[in-house]
């Protein structure tokens, strides 16, 4: 039935009815339903009511450009590449040597303070795929919206009446579908100081398919159906769908370990976020942003909790500014590492929608043979904000050098 | 009256009866001469197993093994029980069970196999003796040298707190082997890379020797004299196989199941007498193995000989 949440409400008609829409673009397919703008029916002629052709709209646009953002928030959503095993070793009293030391291979998602290395260099490729299965708990195959008609036939203008409390209920079915295989390196500056980028390359496809009815409003006390598609300019189906494929938001970074020893560990990162990916394809979030993280992380043997605390400015829009933070652990020995974190965001001056993103991680690192890290990694919601997949996969292939 | 035939059967039948009870006697009464051996580890760890598997290959019959697990500080149950075995000999495994056979087991002979620098844990005596995990100095300047031909001037790094015996034993081999060794002291890893420097900067050196100091080997120190070594293309002669692993040219390590092996040949000489523990010198390991790495060699342009590859136990190409 009906889905009165006026939050979702908004933002998928907005959707729609957008009247700025750009045909060959992935961000014009929704808004461009129903002709791009609005849906009207059959004309209403002679009789008691005033001539006219029923139009409905939605009441706000405004929340339009959130959706875009979010859709390809996720595009950026890729592990950095992990700062590795490393090699470790300890003095043996007992055989009067060397002994190298079985150490973890680190996070997935989150981070540990661990650098990789002076002259060392890591480079992973990584394959990440998901499609996205709800919008604010709302499941997409099955959306529901509630277009109202133009308030202005009857009088009063500022208020609907009569029959323009009838609505017209818009059912999709909407499919967003996200590959992105992602290029990263990583540089050992000093045993301290790491900098490093990522190169995604994305690939979006988006189908919508829309279902329309007119729904007569119980205080409607006029007997006859005055709205119907029946004879009108407009089927009450509809559908669109397209793809894209680029280069995604590039990512640079710089990390340093400031606290470095046996015990507490303490790293910093500074991670700035590009906009060369095309946010009108959802290629990219259309936004220039910093992000700095404090990282705490500390070893018993092969287990290494970490903690990650971190800001991020959106540098085009202020409202956009989030916390960040992630806390988990990594365990395992050489050949094998588990992984677990929870990770999350919130937008300090949010408009209501993704402000609070929480998802769990959970990943394993192999290595196979030689300097070969093999990951697989499940990044899953633990809250329904914002818009979400069920299952985030990873599959990445390191390289240590 | 009894006749004499009677008489010669009864004593005949009772002296034959005798002869056949202390036959049966003697093929059924444990050997006496076997000896047997009590076999005590210090603990859970690979290596010591690895040297427990090469004793009990060659040396299985009449080996009772036992485990301190790491501790042997109040192991009264345990000495009872070795004590109460009363074995003829005690093969201890590692520095933990030498010391615990040493101190609480000292009147039966101990064999200890796999401890580095005996003399240091005072493992000397009439009744103690064993196989070290030491590799003298000679070996291994004999066998860099076969690596690197021209080999003339060895730089080493090392903190005289930690390893400054080894150095002092070090010069005066070298020396006899025609081959000089210039050192840098330190006495904290900061230290490390300005000597690594000054030692560059002020002396020709041709190849660059890792000891066994904590001082000096650390994850960051290592990391820096083994990016120099690339740098000048100097052979960088690690303490351990596993830096050779990640880079160092070469490393000499004993092979632990061969010391059980060793072990074995040992425990058989001293319980058949053919040896004494108190004539026993600190033995050193029979069998070393070298690992190369190929890869590192030809990023410094040095050139092994196939002879040289062939002996080696480790080559990462």
């Amino acid at each position: 039935m009906l889905y009165s949440n006026p939050r979702f409400a908004a933002v998928v008609a907005a959707l729609m009815f957008s009247c700025n829409a750009q045909a060959d673009k992935l961000n014009t397919l929704i808004p461009g339903l129903y002709g791009g703008d609005g849906i009207t029916l059959a004309g209403v002629e002679g009789g008691p009511f005033p001539s006219h052709a029923p139009h409905f709209l939605v009441a706000t646009e405004d929340t339009f450009n959130r959706l875009n953002d979010t859709i390809s928030a996720q595009v950026g959503a890729i592990p950095f590449a992990s700062s590795g095993a490393g090699f470790a070793f300890r003095y043996d009293e007992d055989l009067g040597t060397f002994m190298q030391i079985a150490k973890s291979f680190g996070p997935v998602y989150a981070e540990r303070a661990d650098t990789i290395g002076e002259g060392r260099f890591n480079t992973m490729l990584s394959f990440t795929g998901f499609e996205y299965d709800e919008f604010l708990g709302q499941d997409l195959g099955s959306l529901e919206v509630s277009t109202l008609h133009e308030p202005e036939t009857l009088p009063p203008d500022d208020q609907r009446t009569l029959f323009e409390l009838d609505t017209v209920d818009v059912n999709m079915d909407l499919n967003i579908r996200i590959n992105a295989l992602v290029f990263a390196g990583t540089y050992g500056v000093t045993d301290r100081l790491d900098i490093g980028f990522l190169v995604p390359f994305a690939d979006v496809d988006v189908a919508v398919t829309a279902r329309a009815e007119v729904f007569k409003h119980p205080d409607n006390p006029i007997p006859v159906d005055v709205h119907t598609f029946d004879g009108g300019p407009e089927s009450p189906n509809d559908s669109a769908s397209g793809s894209a494929r680029g280069l995604g938001d590039v990512l640079l970074r710089a990390k340093y370990h400031m606290l470095k020893g046996e015990g507490n560990n303490l790293a910093t990162v500074v991670q700035i976020k590009t906009d060369t990916g095309d946010e009108k394809d959802f290629l990219g979030t259309g936004d220039k942003t910093v992000r700095a993280l404090m990282i705490y992380s500390r070893t018993f043997g092969s287990f290494t909790p970490h903690l990650n605390l971190g800001y991020e400015v959106n540098l085009d829009d202020s409202k956009q500014n989030s916390v960040e933070y992630a806390a988990g652990f990594d365990v395992g020995a050489q050949k094998w590492t588990l992984a677990m974190s929870v990770l999350g965001s919130r937008e300090i001056n949010g408009d209501g929608i993704a402000d609070t993103i929480v998802n769990g991680s959970v990943g394993i690192k192999w290595n196979p043979f030689g300097n070969y890290i093999l990951t697989a990694n499940v990044l899953m919601p633990l809250n329904d904000d914002g818009l979400r997949s069920d299952v985030i996969s990873t599959l990445a292939l390191e390289r240590n050098f | 009256m009894s006749r004499p035939e009677g008489v010669f059967t009864r004593v005949w039948s009772r002296v034959a009866g005798a002869g056949i009870v202390v036959l049966l006697h003697i093929a059924l009464a444990p050997d006496i001469h076997a000896e047997s051996i009590a076999l005590i580890n210090s603990y859970d760890f690979a290596p010591y197993n690895a040297a427990i598997a090469g004793f009990l290959n060659d040396c299985s019959d009449n080996v009772v093994e036992y485990d301190l697990r790491g501790e042997a500080n109040g192991n009264s149950g345990l000495i009872q029980d070795i004590t109460s075995g009363d074995p003829d000999l005690i093969v201890a495994i590692g520095v933990l069970a030498a010391e615990f056979s040493q101190q609480e087991l000292n009147d039966t002979p101990t064999l200890y196999v796999m401890v580095p620098k005996p003399r240091a844990y005072a493992l000397t005596g009439r009744n103690i003796a064993g196989i070290s995990l030491d590799i003298s100095i000679e070996r291994q300047l004999s066998v860099y040298r076969s690596m690197v031909s021209d080999l003339k001037v060895l730089g080493v790094i090392y903190d005289p707190q930690k390893t400054g015996k080894i150095v002092e034993e070090a010069q005066r081999v070298a020396a006899l082997q025609g081959v000089a060794l210039h050192t840098r002291a330190v006495t904290s890893r900061k230290d490390v890379p300005p000597a690594l420097r000054a030692l560059l900067k002020e002396q020709q050196i041709d190849a660059l020797w890792m000891i066994p100091d904590e001082t000096v080997v650390t994850p960051e120190s290592f990391q820096f004299l083994l990016l120099t070594s690339f740098e000048h293309k100097l052979p960088f002669l690690a303490a351990s196989d596993i830096f050779v692993k990640v880079g160092a040219l070469a490393s000499l390590t004993p092979d632990y199941t061969d010391l059980g092996r060793q072990g074995c040949e040992l425990a058989r000489a001293f319980t058949s007498g053919k040896v004494s523990l108190a004539s026993m010198n600190e033995i050193l390991p029979a069998k070393i193995n070298l690992s190369i790495n190929l890869k590192t060699a030809r990023k410094i342009g040095l050139s092994i000989s196939e002879e040289v590859i062939e002996t080696a136990a480790v080559v990462y190409r």
